[in-house]
């Protein structure tokens, strides 16, 4: 069940110009998003993403938490923005990312890149089963991401990332 | 060569509008434009298609439809019942019956919050009420930071069309304004143009102190405000700034949040073809104690500017509308004559039904007439308004006001319709008009027929009328 929903979830976010890491380690994939020169990374106070938070650290890249002060002002530099989810919504390959003080809303937004890590608890298949697991009271920012920020305003012809992350990865079980 | 946004940008503001024939006649001379309206069209209705025929959408419509029209008779206690949950949240609520008032309330709230400079993300509600103009008058600063947007907002202009608000602007005319922006000559390349505006744009975020969005819905029994977008400027416009001033007319209220489910596909669907947008932003009252993000002081401006006056009038479906631009992307009129011709904020067969209600301009009282009424656009909405039979129904509307006062017309029509109740004078009268039909500069300078005859062009006439040609066959048989 959680395999057939991680396929389909790959596929789609395939086919909005993100780019699935099905199976595959996440810390690996953050490290070779950074690349070798030592990098300035934004990661959620989240268990899901510590590993990432490790791996990066102890290969010399410099990582900045919410948790710790200037961590809004740094971000705008950040080269990666590292987040779980609240929900992973099978039939449009959409991330439901859900703000607290461990959660900022600009941790996907302002880095030019944005990596997700999806564990199986998080796949729902439809819209209507995640806004279900939306927790209540409702937090103060509920977003729904469906790979890259687009924009088509310049003669009808897509270009990613004209305000949000050119390039969305996305860790699947 | 005049064109439309040329007409339109030289206006200055309160000016009388060129009249509606001669704003087409702009549109008709651009060959670029004419191209664009083209491709826009061909894109969206494409994606469109494709996105409905998935299994489950004609059902996802029906329901969006019921949701619609229940929301509508429930106007005033699901917009009370909004403003209660939203309080709760700790949302500042404030209520404008017009949009001056509106602008106004923005405006000061603006200045109490000690905002010198405002980002913008896409909101027609906005353009609606002139808002830009109110706080630039004020001295606040006023960026849009939708891309075309902000592309129209330095060329002074106005959208053309509603989700693609610089359909009109070719990639050289970009890279002219980019450039004087930049103060150097930047390259005619569409990469490059949308760097130069994301950087430009991003050091606006991180200094701007006050955030302005529109709403795509507000649920009612949360208190949800939610944003539907694919740059991520609505995301920053809502999370960086101190302060956040959401601008919602009143038709926009869900009932239920459990409604998004339907309304989010049914739009996003409907608008672009995607499955959901990039973006889809739902936002609950200000950041709590702890957040590094979000605005510490949320204000929702509720604006009627007309709208509740249509409940329970003949126009009221009108206000299921949720803009999603389909029947501007099926309209062979719009596709022809593109947005600016329309003359007000909203174009196509649906601004040609809501200007003149909304009663923004005096002159949008010629738009019904500017519609063929094939119904394309009724066919495609989404909530099923029947655009073509309240584009009829307003024709009636508006006629009937135009002749009340006048005697001569009515004595002129009295006769006509006496005159063609007798065979032997209808039978005259057509032999006239294929005379005049074959003869054109007679007709031309008749006193009240050269006014009729102005941007109209007759088909061409028979050999011979029909009942000449009946009896001779009939004779012959």
């Amino acid at each position: 069940m959680a395999d057939d929903l991680a396929r389909r979830f790959a596929a789609e976010l395939s086919a909005v110009d993100g780019t699935p890491h099905p199976g595959a380690d996440a810390s690996a994939v953050a490290l070779e998003l950074v690349g070798p020169e030592p990098a300035l990374v934004a990661i959620e106070d989240d268990p899901t993403v510590e590993p990432v938070a490790l791996a990066l650290t102890n290969a010399g890249h410099e990582v900045v938490r919410p948790s710790e002060t200037g961590y809004r002002e740094r971000l705008a530099s950040a080269a990666l923005g590292v987040t779980g989810c609240t929900a992973a919504i099978a039939d449009t390959g959409t991330l439901m990312l859900t703000a607290d003080r461990a959660h900022p809303r600009a941790t996907s937004l302002l880095p030019r890149s944005h990596l997700a890590v999806v564990r199986p608890a998080n796949l729902v298949s439809s819209l209507d089963e995640a806004l279900r697991r939306i927790p209540d009271p409702a937090p103060s920012a509920v977003t729904l991401v469906t790979g890259p920020s687009r924009s088509a305003d310049i003669e009808q012809i897509l270009t990613l990332g004209v305000h949000g992350p050119a390039h969305v990865h996305v860790v699947l079980p | 060569m005049t064109t439309a946004d040329e007409l339109a940008r030289h206006r200055p503001r309160g000016a009388p509008l060129p009249p509606l024939r001669d704003r087409v006649q702009a549109t008709l001379d651009s060959v670029e434009l004419r191209g664009a309206l083209g491709a826009v069209a061909h894109r969206f209705n494409e994606a469109r298609r494709v996105a409905l025929a998935e299994p489950g959408m004609a059902e996802v419509k029906a329901r969006g439809t019921r949701i619609r029209a229940d929301g509508v008779a429930a106007l005033r206690e699901n917009l009370d019942a909004a403003t209660a949950s939203l309080r709760q949240l700790g949302v500042h609520v404030h209520h404008a019956a017009t949009g001056p008032e509106a602008a106004r309330v923005i405006a000061d709230l603006a200045r109490e919050a000690g905002a010198r400079r405002a980002v913008k993300s896409k909101s027609m509600a906005t353009e609606e009420i002139h808002l830009n103009e109110e706080l630039e008058r004020r001295g606040v600063e006023v960026f849009e930071t939708d891309l075309g947007e902000w592309i129209i907002q330095q060329a002074h202009e106005r959208p053309s069309h509603i989700i693609v608000p610089a359909i009109h602007k070719t990639r050289p005319q970009i890279t002219r304004l980019f450039s004087d922006v930049a103060g150097h000559e930047l390259p005619d390349e569409r990469e490059e143009l949308c760097a130069f505006a994301q950087q430009r744009l991003r050091e606006v975020f991180l200094t701007a102190d006050l955030g302005i969005s529109g709403a795509n819905f507000v649920c009612a029994d949360t208190g949800t405000i939610v944003l539907v977008t694919n740059e991520g400027n609505g995301r920053l416009t809502t999370s960086l700034p101190r302060v956040h001033i959401a601008l919602v007319p009143v038709d926009k209220v869900l009932a239920r949040f459990a409604d998004l489910g339907t309304m989010l596909p049914l739009l996003i669907r409907h608008a672009t073809g995607q499955k959901l947008t990039s973006y889809v932003s739902m936002i609950h009252g200000p950041r709590r104690a702890g957040e590094l993000d979000g605005p510490e002081e949320l204000h929702v401006v509720f604006l009627d500017g007309g709208r509740k006056a249509l409940l329970g009038s003949p126009f009221e479906d009108m206000l299921r509308c949720i803009r999603c631009g389909a029947c501007l992307n099926v309209c062979p009129v719009y596709g022809t004559i593109g947005g600016h011709a329309y003359g007000g904020v909203y174009p196509g067969p649906m601004g040609a039904v809501l200007t003149p209600l909304l009663g923004e301009l005096e002159e949008g009282t010629e738009l019904p007439g500017a519609s063929s009424l094939c119904g394309a656009c009724a066919e495609v909405c989404p909530v099923g308004i029947p655009l073509h039979d309240l584009l009829l129904e307003l024709r009636a509307a508006l006629a009937g006001r135009r002749t009340s006062g006048s005697r001569r017309r009515k004595a002129f029509f009295g006769l006509w319709s006496r005159a063609w109740a007798r065979p032997s004078l209808y039978g005259a009268s057509a032999r006239v008009a294929a005379f005049a039909a074959r003869h054109p500069c007679l007709a031309r300078r008749l006193p009240v027929a050269r006014a009729w005859c102005e941007g109209r062009a007759l088909p061409p006439a028979p050999p011979e009328p029909f009942r000449t040609w009946w009896r001779r066959e009939r004779a012959d048989g």
